[in-house]
């Protein structure tokens, strides 16, 4: 197996590179940002490439968008520690073959890149409860928004931070509220913006009013 | 030789053992992130160095292994924020001025 490594962690990555190289595993190349692992990817043709999420300049779900649409039969996988709910769904919809966590054991890491060679997908065992309770969620909001609206296609979680927005709660206090992440708040309050086609959440909260989503 | 006891079984942990073995001054062990382990290793290797995740560093177990025995070296790994944290437990009774400049010199 050719492996390409993107991570901007010195130390992880090296140490990353001596493993893999330990488990009979070719690293091919490395890269510290995400343009440098598109650049790499298209140049050296890695079986797989092993992805960090945040890196500086071109961040590792961007450098998957970049390279997917380069070419698309390329396998990616994102190692990162977030845990956070909108970076495992952005990583699926950038089209990553899979999302670990830095945090996984070795024995458990191998068998998962053996699996996304052989065509499966690569999720954390931690984050599938996310995976599981967003598609729910999206069972629920539909049913949600056409008993309200035929327009709007927001999440029940969505509907839930906009009523919070409506009370006049800042994201730090509906983040507090909601035990998540200010970061998770407002990657929900872009996507609300951007489903109900408004510009500010003072729109939000007077649409989500009128049309009955929220009291 | 020094010893160098690593804490951990992620990814990053296994790394840094890979990386460092290819030190031929190091003798590395590598055990399970457990503050009793952690404790009981300490006690019987005596490691001059103890390398662990920055999690572990919320466990006050840690740091109050790091009291018990000073001259040891703690260096904890920050894979989130990318930080290198090194504490040592050597304590100075009524430091002098120079003693305190030979310390942030050193």
């Amino acid at each position: 197996m050719k492996v390409l490594l993107a991570d901007d962690h010195m130390l992880f990555l090296d140490g990353l590179r001596n493993l893999l190289t330990l488990h009979g595993i070719q690293v091919v190349g490395t890269a510290r940002n995400g343009l440098e692992a598109l650049e790499k990817t298209l140049q050296l043709r890695p079986d797989l490439v092993l992805m960090d999420l945040r890196m500086p300049g071109c961040d590792g779900v961007t450098a998957t968008r970049l390279i997917k649409a380069e070419w698309p039969e390329c396998k990616i996988v994102m190692l990162t520690t977030s845990t956070e709910e909108p970076d495992l769904l952005e990583a699926i919809r950038s089209g990553a073959n899979g999302y670990l966590l830095k945090s996984l054991e070795t024995g458990p890491f191998l068998t998962y890149l053996e699996g996304v060679m052989r065509g499966e997908v690569a999720i954390a065992r931690e984050l599938s409860a996310i995976l599981w309770k967003e598609l729910a969620s999206q069972d629920d909001a539909s049913l949600a928004i056409r008993n309200h609206s035929e327009e709007a296609d927001l999440t029940v979680r969505q509907i839930e931070i906009l009523q919070l927005v409506a009370q006049g709660l800042q994201n730090k206090e509906i983040a507090e509220t909601l035990f998540v992440s200010e970061h998770t708040i407002k990657y929900h309050m872009s996507e609300i913006l951007q489903r109900l086609q408004v510009k500010n959440r003072d729109q939000a909260v007077a649409y989500a009013l009128n049309k009955g989503l929220i009291r | 030789m020094k010893r160098v006891l690593l804490c951990g079984n992620s990814l990053f942990v296994s790394g840094l053992q890979a990386s460092l073995e290819f030190a031929p001054e190091l003798e590395l062990q590598l055990i399970e992130p457990q503050a009793d382990r952690i404790r009981e290793r300490v006690k019987a290797w005596k490691p001059e160095v103890l390398i662990l995740e920055t999690g572990l560093l919320k466990d006050k177990v840690s740091l109050s292994i790091l009291e018990d025995y000073p001259q040891m070296r703690l260096i904890s790994l920050d894979l989130d924020d990318n930080r290198l944290l090194v504490l040592s437990g050597s304590t100075s009774e009524q430091p002098t001025t120079e003693e305190l400049l030979q310390v942030i010199a050193a």
